[in-house]
């Protein structure tokens, strides 16, 4: 046994909080055996005996009969004779009782509200108007809601409208499908309906006698891949029209359809997994401040972003695991960082490359990125800049984004998606709160050929770099 | 009147209402405990919360029916011996039990009336412990008085009191329809005068347990003694609320919700329920159907949030609505107009 | 005892591991730290060893309220158990579940389940997929006397018949139902009623792990074998009160104390043991002492672990919302 040994008021079942101590067994200044009675504690419920689990000489009691205490409150302290006193009063004075309440937290600030868990991280995108599924959907293919239009009752997103954007099969010709569905088990009405409507058949279930495809399994296919919606029910007759009409489709550009095809594809045949990873930039905007401030100040503007790809840069030339390509046959590795910067362009987007980014200082980033990203804009970007590329930053931080997760871009293994800067309060070194900025990481990793922990090694040595900043600047 | 915890005051309705009324029994799991076991004693438990302690002895072991771990068949058992005449009061030890046996509720006890064309009387009560903040975990920790609010047929109770335990225990053993009977665990122990001898409570009356001026304060069950702890804090400064206790959810008094909005135009209601299709957002729609023109401020809703019951007891007490969540929704619901 | 030394020390550590665990936890649980219920196992540990022994990582089991030894058994950590009893951020279930419902899915433990008689159709769900994917795996429900009463019970040995599932129906009887004794509560008896539904009964004493072991893998053969549900019958006691805290009024005073000394599941075990001289007594002591180690160390990093926060119950309600 320890020297001392506390005796506190017992939790005896779920309802117990606190009990009356209606009688003690021993006395102060009595030995007691283990096993012995202690002392009888009461409940509105039950009486019941304390039994000692150790023997020993009975020092203090700290509650006496009669007197109520909670549950883990100090009842009595057993200790052998040679603890001195002061010792027994310091023990008793300071001790921590067990805080077995049942009553609610008294915390105001961190008690959660009312509303359903999980909307936290649709709130960025909240000010675009769209169904819950619209936004996870959007979130899935990796669209931006912002620049979809809503073809539900007051421009509201609908889960259509994401999957259009995300890009679904395009339509046969009806020659193409009279050929590829004329050995398909199906209906005759079933296969008119799908040539005409340029419907592959190939691998749509069928629900009819052993497993014929029938009219409604065909028409079931076509209107999930966007190729046939079903006539509208006639609408009853009413002074406003219930929501937004068609105002016009849209039909896809090239460009969009090759991102469709892109992303589509990737989400489909790269098995991605995520790991985030806060990154303090408190350090980073003292630094640009005074690079900012400096007398010899380089002669272009060097944004987080800069120093991002830089770090990114940095980082894959330390954990060149993630700097590689998976294809069919292997794991292929580079000699150097081509990182690709996602940027938005009307219509679209483009990830032009930007060469050799490990052997580049944070100012010829800067600057490189500065006329690529203007480039980009204006569609005078060479057929070389965009191919190639080893790993993409992508960063939606400039719009509030708090975090978001990528798709990767095959063949390169991953991308980074940033986050834009967020305050929080954390502890401060010295003791007492402080505000610090910090900027979400989210790593999309093909496992294939990447596992978690390789990730997440590569987002702390990416951390470390970023928040002690000035190793960027050799 | 004596002062007394609402386990007693519960225990004292059945021994009373068994004495009056010898077609009144009691059956569920471990009601008096013991049986089979090699102690010998027939009244080993007396409820797993204590409240039925004593019957057995006192009323014998055919009017206080100890069962298996049945809750269907509890249920089930109970509504046939209404049918036949008895009135049966059933415990199911905790209310989340209601999932084992929904179907007997549901679809059998709340619609024989109904069903056979009004010939049949029903008279079980179905009494039930409920609750967070024993950290009792996600199962045995629910308030499902929501789910049973909304199925017509049933009658909804939730005492917040010792002597609103015992007139509405007594109003449901002598009522003639089904009644769904749900004690709050952390209020067993609690105490407080109750009137001796018979005492009723009629159902859809609620309690005005304070008067004022401000705001108007709507609770239950335990959410009561909380909503008390929060105007205790916020009369010293003379702010002064209506707290109403609703003491049946269903039947829902809503002329007293709505007179005293139509006083205070400030309305907030507490509700130890999931936020979602709560009690909470039904007196919301309430307002806001029937007493738009009085309210000067959004309704507040507290609850608890949109989760399963956690265990652990920091996030049980997160969990929780407490006072210092009420006080700061009567603050939130009178800075607007 | 066919079982080779390597097998008998891996079933008698975890049995030991389970006792101690369990021992220790009535110990620390009145101290007030350990919040809600417990529901304590030690008596019953030749059961859970001596099934789970005979199980593979393909396999399923689900457990009850009385869960510590079943998850044990099936190989759950007892580190991350410990910090979920103490309702730790990095406990098993991340605090949220607690004593009544740990469940570590990636060993083939489908949980330990509050509801009475809840875990048997779920069983027997698992038990579906085992016949679907066709690899001889089998899924095992534990359920106590008490349990055996609920109507799922009955209708999922009714399923298991009809789809001739590789299900395994371990019942246990530890003689009490809550605070109820067995022999009220049980109309007929346990292996009749199973029999009933023409599902094949293997009986074994459940202090002994030998007759469990054995049993199980006869009958959890039968069932790998692709001819249907089986079921294990076996009696034990447990030795605390139905929940920590539980005054046992419905219990005899000697009664668990002549179980200890007559019938104990470890101590019957360490005497075969050592009789056959497989082992020795000192090197069973090593593992008693090793172990107790293991749940010094888990109760004092359990008591010393990160208190989960807010974000802790907001999340998981859902996968996407």
């Amino acid at each position: 046994m320890a020297r001392i040994h506390p005796i506190t008021l017992p939790k005896w079942g779920l309802e117990m909080s606190e009990g009356t101590v209606s009688a003690w067994h021993v006395a102060e200044g009595d030995i007691a055996e283990r096993g012995s009675d202690l002392v009888d504690i009461e409940t509105d419920k039950i009486v019941n005996t304390v039994e000692l689990d150790v023997s020993g000489r009975i020092r203090r009691i700290l509650v006496a009969s009669g007197e109520i205490a909670p549950v883990g409150a100090l009842m009595a302290v057993l200790a052998d004779d040679s603890v001195p006193e002061a010792e027994v009063d310091a023990f008793i004075a300071g001790f921590t009782p067990v805080d077995a309440g049942f009553e609610p937290g008294s915390d105001t600030a961190s008690a959660p509200t009312a509303a359903p868990a999980g909307t936290a991280p649709v709130e960025a995108a909240e000010a675009v108007s769209a169904t819950p599924l619209a936004r996870r959907l959007a979130r899935d293919h990796g669209l931006d809601l912002s620049e979809l239009t809503g073809s539900g009752s007051r421009g509201r997103i609908t889960r259509d409208d994401v999957l259009a954007a995300a890009g679904r099969p395009a339509a046969l010709s009806p020659a193409e499908a009279a050929a590829r569905n004329a050995q398909v088990h199906a209906s005759p009405i079933a296969r008119k309906f799908a040539n005409s409507a340029g419907l592959d058949l190939t691998g749509v279930p069928g629900t009819g006698r052993k497993g014929r495809v029938s009219l409604g399994d065909a028409q079931a296919a076509a209107e999930r891949d966007g190729l046939w919606r079903p006539a509208p029910k006639a609408p009853r007759p009413s002074a406003t029209a219930p929501g937004a009409a068609v105002t016009g489709v849209q039909p896809f550009t090239s460009m969009r359809k090759a991102i469709a095809r892109s992303v589509s594809a990737s989400k489909r045949d790269v098995p991605h997994f995520y790991t985030a990873m806060p990154i303090r930039i408190d350090a980073l905007n003292a630094l640009r401040a005074d690079l900012k401030a400096a007398p010899a100040a380089p002669g272009v503007k060097i944004t987080v972003n800069d120093f991002f790809l830089r770090a990114c840069a940095v980082a894959l030339e330390r954990c060149p695991d993630l700097n590689v390509h998976v294809t069919e046959d292997g794991v292929r590795r580079f000699d150097q960082v081509d990182l690709c910067l996602a940027v938005s362009v009307d219509g679209g987007l483009l990830a032009p490359v930007l060469r050799d980014a490990g052997r580049k200082s944070v100012t010829a980033i800067a600057r490189e990125t500065a006329d690529l990203v203007a480039a980009a804009r204006a569609r005078t970007l060479a057929a070389e800049a965009l191919e190639g590329g080893t790993f993409t930053l992508s960063n939606l931080g400039m719009y509030g984004v708090a975090s978001f997760d990528a798709i990767i871009t095959p063949p390169q293994g991953a991308i980074l998606a940033l986050g834009g800067p967020q305050e929080r309060a954390a502890r401060a070194p010295g003791g007492g709160i402080c505000f610090e900025t910090v900027v979400m990481a989210t790593l999309s990793a093909d496992h294939r050929a990447i596992d978690g922990a390789m990730a997440a090694e590569f987002l702390a040595v990416l951390r470390d770099l970023v928040e002690t900043p000035i190793a960027l600047l050799n | 009147m004596a002062v007394m915890t609402m386990r007693d005051a519960l225990n004292d309705a059945l021994h009373r209402e068994m004495e009056r009324d010898e077609r009144v029994i009691v059956l569920g799991e471990d009601v008096s405990g013991g049986a089979g076991g090699t102690s010998g004693s027939r009244d080993a438990a007396g409820g797993i919360f204590g409240v039925t302690k004593g019957l057995l002895p006192r009323f014998g072991d055919k009017r206080v029916i100890d069962t298996a771990i049945s809750e269907s068949c509890i249920v089930g058992m109970a509504n046939g011996a209404a049918l036949a005449g008895l009135r049966p009061v059933a415990e199911l030890m905790f209310a989340d039990f209601v999932g084992v046996s929904f179907d007997q509720i549901f679809n059998q006890m709340a619609k024989f009336r109904y069903m056979f064309g009004g010939k049949a009387k029903t008279p079980v009560v179905l009494r039930m412990s409920m609750g967070a903040g024993m950290n009792a975990a996600a199962q045995h920790s629910q308030v499902i008085y929501p789910m049973l609010t909304m199925v017509p047929g049933l009658k909804v109770v939730t005492p917040s009191n010792p002597a609103d335990a015992k007139g509405l225990l007594t109003q449901a053993i002598r009522d003639d329809d089904p009644v769904m009977f749900l004690e709050h665990k952390a209020l067993y122990a609690r105490k407080g005068e109750v009137p001796d001898g018979d005492h009723l409570v009629p159902f859809g009356e609620a309690a005005l347990v304070r008067e004022g001026q401000d705001a108007t304060v709507v609770a239950i069950a335990r959410m009561v003694p909380f909503a008390e702890k929060a105007l205790d804090k916020l009369e010293a400064e003379g702010i002064t609320c209506d707290l109403i206790d609703l003491r049946t959810t269903s039947p829902l008094d809503e002329e007293t919700i709505l007179e005293s909005l139509s006083l205070t135009g400030r309305l907030v209601v507490v509700d130890e329920a999931n936020p979602m299709c709560s009690m909470a957002s039904e007196i919301a729609g309430l307002a806001a159907r029937k007493g738009f023109a009085h309210l000067r401020a959004p309704v507040q809703c507290v609850t608890a949030p949109h989760t399963p019951v956690p265990f652990a007891r920091e996030l049980e007490r997160l969990y929780v609505p407490g006072p210092d969540r009420i006080e700061a929704a009567i603050r939130d619901v009178l800075k607007e107009g | 005892m066919q079982q080779s030394p390597a097998q008998i020390r891996h079933a008698y550590t975890r049995m030991r591991l389970i006792r101690e665990f369990e021992e220790r936890l009535h110990v620390e649980n009145p101290k007030g730290e350990i919040a809600g219920f417990t529901h304590l196992y030690a008596g019953q540990e030749a059961i859970a060893v001596g099934i789970c022994e005979n199980l593979d990582e393909r396999d399923y089991i689900i457990s009850t309220h009385r869960g510590h030894g079943h998850c044990l058994a099936r190989g759950c950590d007892p580190r991350d158990m410990m910090h979920e009893i103490y309702g730790r951020a990095d406990g098993l279930c991340k605090g949220r579940g607690g004593s009544m419902h740990i469940a570590d899915l990636s060993k083939g433990m489908l949980g330990a389940n509050g509801i009475v008689g809840g875990g048997q159709p779920i069983a027997l769900g698992a038990a579906i997929a085992c016949a679907l994917r066709g690899d001889g795996s089998v899924s095992v429900s534990f359920t106590g006397d008490g349990a055996s009463n609920q109507g799922t019970v009955f209708e999922a040995m009714n399923m298991a018949v009809v789809l001739k599932a590789p299900k395994v129906f371990v019942f246990e009887d530890n003689g009490y139902s809550e605070h109820t004794g067995a022999s009220y509560g049980i109309g007929g008896d346990l292996k009749t009623r199973t029999e009933g539904f023409g599902i094949p009964v293997w009986e074994a004493d459940g202090f002994d792990y030998f007759a469990v072991y054995e049993a199980a893998r006869d009958a959890i053969a039968e069932a790998r074998a692709g001819r249907g549900p089986v079921a294990v019958l076996a009696t034990a006691t447990r030795y605390f009160g139905h929940f920590e805290g539980d005054p046992q009024n419905y219990r005899a005073k000697d009664e668990v104390k002549r179980f200890r000394e007559e019938k104990d599941c470890l101590m019957q075990m360490r005497r075969r043991v050592v009789e056959a001289g497989i082992f020795s007594e000192s090197d069973l002591d090593a593992i008693d002492a090793a172990v107790i180690e293991q749940i010094d160390a888990a109760v004092a990093s359990a008591r010393e672990g990160p208190r989960p926060g807010p974000e802790i119950m907001l999340q998981d309600v859902y996968l996407d919302y």
